[in-house]
């Protein structure tokens, strides 16, 4: 019966947490790709604001790992 | 056993001879020709190097560069679509900033703990602000372009798909723009179509700012590079 403590112990909460976990992993992998995003289209053309660009996509990937760390912390 | 006859050695000169420096015309000197034809194409046509419509025109940018962009070819024009065709993302993008604020107003949230509140709304404004910067990526980088060489399209129409059309100047047929609308009319922008004689028949620049002069600028560089190419330069 120990075993089966947990199921007692889930909340409804707890399920969301872990939804919102598994998504913001999936987002953090979104967040990847649009790296490369940037780097494909920045290819494509040399412009000022390039590395601006890239700055910004590398902050938000910064911010989405940060996310599911907040996630699995305060939830 | 003694030489009998010993070479004279050969006069060594002191002097370093240096190799004579390449004559240059007094075109070189001046600078490549497709320079003096961008310039005289824009002048004709009345426009001058400038940025214009929030980066939406540019003429004969300085600093950008393109993908197989070739060493004798430069950038005369480089075209966005028209800024005011952002104006329904941004709403939307305006939209999600607000909803947060008006659902918690309705009290449906009331049962949800704080911390869950606080997390939500963090990933949402995050998803809010990658929605409006991937949106701007779209507008941004999708370009077309005239060179003194050719006309270039880059398109991106979805995440790491990148589609680049190329089309030479020689090759081109009947460039037409299409302009109509109250909108595109008070804003001057619209179409311009080319067709070309290869596979791929039509490039297409949409929703570009000035259609008719960039149809003006493409005709006289085609029809410059024509004459050149008559008089066999």
């Amino acid at each position: 019966m120990n075993n089966l403590n947990w199921l007692y112990n889930l909340t409804a909460f707890v399920l969301v947490k872990w939804f919102l976990v598994v998504g913001l992993m999936m987002y953090t992998a979104f967040a990847v790709v649009i790296i490369r995003q940037v780097k494909v289209m920045s290819e494509a053309i040399e412009d000022e604001f390039n590395g601006l660009i890239t700055m910004f996509a590398w902050v938000h990937l910064a911010v989405a790992i940060f996310l599911t760390v907040l996630a699995v912390v305060v939830l | 056993m003694p030489e009998v006859y010993v070479a004279p050695k050969p006069p060594q000169s002191r002097a370093k001879i240096t190799p004579p420096e390449p004559i240059q015309t007094k075109k070189e000197q001046e600078g490549p020709w497709w320079k003096d034809l961008i310039q005289q194409v824009l002048k004709d046509a009345g426009e001058k190097s400038r940025k214009a419509v929030m980066g939406a025109y540019c003429v004969y940018p300085e600093g950008m560069k393109f993908i197989n962009q070739q060493q004798d070819e430069e950038i005369v024009l480089l075209l966005r679509a028209h800024p005011i065709t952002n104006v329904g993302w941004i709403l939307v993008t305006l939209g999600m900033v607000l909803l947060p604020s008006f659902l918690l107003t309705t009290g449906m949230f009331t049962g949800v703990p704080g911390k869950f509140l606080f997390v939500g709304q963090l990933v949402w404004y995050v998803m809010t602000v990658v929605y409006a910067f991937e949106k701007f990526l779209f507008w941004y980088y999708s370009v077309f372009i005239v060179t003194n060489e050719r006309l270039v399209d880059i398109d991106f129409t979805n995440l790491l798909w990148r589609d680049i059309t190329y089309a030479n100047l020689n090759h081109i047929e009947e460039p037409r723009s299409v302009t109509g609308g109250f909108i595109r009319s008070l804003l001057q922008y619209g179409n311009v179509w080319i067709t070309t004689a290869s596979e791929e028949p039509t490039v297409e620049a949409t929703r570009v700012p000035y259609p008719d002069k960039v149809v003006d600028i493409i005709s006289r560089l085609s029809e410059e590079l024509e004459k050149r190419r008559e008089r066999g330069e």
